[in-house]
């Protein structure tokens, strides 16, 4: 598949961002995107993501990228450059996994959300909370009700650390 | 919460939520469920319990085994929940309260399917009927199930199973034959929504089934199996689910020319797998196990691995492991008592203990009350 696209004149695509930074691609990478991808069927060149944000948008790019030049012989060195990838702040991995789920890019949602997953699993709920900038709406009543039907699930010690 | 800087507030689409929480464990789910109101009514969603339930299918960490056993001391019966990342079964292990009652004499794990098992518990030893239970381990919740004709005894079979054409849960109770009476007790059925046992038809060829009573029926392609005999030959009985259906497959012939042995069917990685443990010619105890690569073909059965342990009396696989190896449960000869242990180390992998036995089951959400 690459070397056609290669031997042919590279077609380019102009993503612009939420914060109006435009960025060129190569069509090949962007249509990983589900969401490019229709709009280049449909004969768009330049496409407005009004919900991604340039910071996203530059590591979404970067991935984009690692990702369309997969072969058998760089499998280690995509799978580095993953790990890299998740390895930041959790208000970082939410604002890829949001710009992830409206591109449509189901491989990087897929780890985005793993990562995320495998990093809250041994929380308390107080810092799930916290790093989800979530208000809690419970009364103390009712979250008292919730934590004794649920008493098993919150026998021993819980990690409270936000990172 | 103090000042929340409004521009990195996220706020996620549902979709997004139930993305990222579908890839936990249940007791990490249950925790969050007083996060907020809407991750409550989220893990509650029935169309998220199968998200999650699908995940955990694939995922090393939801695998477990239940495993019930008879403390020596005070005879009383107890659960507990081991992971099946690694071979190390009593790693992190979770003592789990028996549901109904909390000090039972009399306990049985019949099968498992899904994250769900079936269970007989009873409070005292003599004249008591047993009540059987639908019971989630992972969640902890159970119903009491309603007695079907005739209650499993020491040589009957259970199988749990979902039907996707009735999109409903079932169970299948079968019986050895009772070679005293010279007679087949039926099977029967309950279609968990209808809350009714039914008795199924009688198989056409008169065709005897032998159940050692350590196995539970093996699920796979659509349905249950177990071991039948006629007069000349074993041979694997099948029962479609949603059209209840009888088939018969033929076993490897090796099988069918051994004698007085005991023969069982499970199902590995969703292959049908048979196995036997007999006597060689040195009289040494041997395992031999084969699976079955085309579903119903003949041919296709592949002797995986043979054991040579002159302790091993009888020998049922469990779980295969991401390596290959494989989770024993087995009855050895001297001491009579029953054990865990894996194909390549004979090692005992739990205490021993009486009457001890134990499924492996996929940790999910699904709520018994709702399934009837």
């Amino acid at each position: 598949m690459a070397s056609t696209t290669e031997t042919k004149q590279k077609k380019m695509l102009i993503l612009k961002s939420a914060d109006n930074d435009e960025f060129e691609i190569e069509e090949s990478v962007g249509v990983q995107s589900e969401t490019i991808k229709n709009l280049v069927e449909d004969g768009f060149t330049f496409v407005p993501l009004p919900n991604v944000y340039t910071k996203a948008l530059i590591k979404i790019i970067d991935y984009l990228k690692k990702h369309a030049n997969k072969t058998d012989s760089n499998d280690e060195e995509i799978k580095t450059f993953d790990k890299d990838f998740v390895n930041t702040t959790f208000d970082d991995l939410f604002e890829l996994v949001s710009a992830a789920n409206y591109l449509h890019i189901s491989c990087l949602m897929n780890m985005l959300c793993q990562t995320i997953a495998d990093r809250i699993k041994d929380k308390s709920p107080e810092a799930v909370r916290k790093i989800f900038h979530i208000n809690c709406d419970y009364t103390p009543e009712e979250e008292a009700k919730i934590r004794k039907a649920n008493a098993q699930a919150f026998e021993g010690q819980f990690d409270e650390s936000l990172d | 919460m103090d000042v929340v800087d409004e521009a990195i507030v996220v706020h996620f689409h549902e979709e997004i939520v139930a993305d990222i929480l579908s890839r936990l464990p249940v007791r990490s789910l249950l925790r969050f469920k007083c996060v907020t109101k809407f991750w409550e009514t989220l893990i509650s969603k029935p169309y998220f319990k199968t998200k999650h339930l699908n995940h955990a299918k694939n995922g090393q960490n939801s695998q477990k085994f239940l495993i019930c056993q008879k403390c020596p001391k005070d005879r009383i019966f107890s659960f507990y929940s081991c992971p099946l990342s690694s071979v190390q079964l009593v790693e992190d292990v979770q003592k789990l309260d028996c549901p109904s009652n909390s000090k039972p004499l009399r306990c049985a794990i019949h099968c498992c399917y899904d994250g769900l098992a079936i269970i007989t518990v009873c409070d005292k030893i003599v004249d008591e009927t047993p009540i059987l239970l639908l019971w989630n381990p992972s969640t902890r919740e159970s119903i009491v199930l309603q007695h079907p004709q005739f209650l499993p005894e020491e040589f009957s079979s259970l199988g749990l199973a979902y039907d996707s054409i009735s999109g409903d849960y079932k169970i299948l109770i079968i019986h050895n034959f009772d070679y005293n009476h010279g007679y087949q007790r039926p099977s029967e059925i309950l279609a968990l929504k209808s809350g009714l046992w039914r008795e199924t038809d009688k198989h056409p060829c008169g065709i005897q089934y032998v159940l050692s009573g350590m196995h539970s029926l093996a699920f796979a392609h659509e349905a249950f199996h177990w071991i039948g005999k006629t007069k000349t030959n074993y041979l694997l009985v099948s029962f479609t689910i949603s059209s209840e259906v009888y088939g018969e497959i033929p076993l490897p012939e090796e099988i069918c020319l051994m004698r007085n042995i005991n023969i069982g069917v499970s199902v590995l990685d969703g292959m049908l797998c048979v196995y036997s443990t007999y006597e060689s010619h040195q009289e040494e105890g041997t395992f031999k196990l084969w699976v079955m690569k085309d579903y119903s073909v003949k041919e296709s059965w592949i002797a995986l691995f043979t054991i040579v342990d002159p302790e091993i009396y009888i020998a049922v696989p469990k779980y295969r492991f991401s390596d290959g190896e494989l989770l024993f449960w087995c009855i050895h000869y001297q001491c009579g008592t029953n054990v865990f242990r894996t194909s390549r180390e004979p090692s005992v992998l739990w205490p021993r203990g009486g009457h001890q036995n134990g499924f492996a089951f996929t940790e999910n959400l699904i709520s018994p009350k709702l399934l009837t």
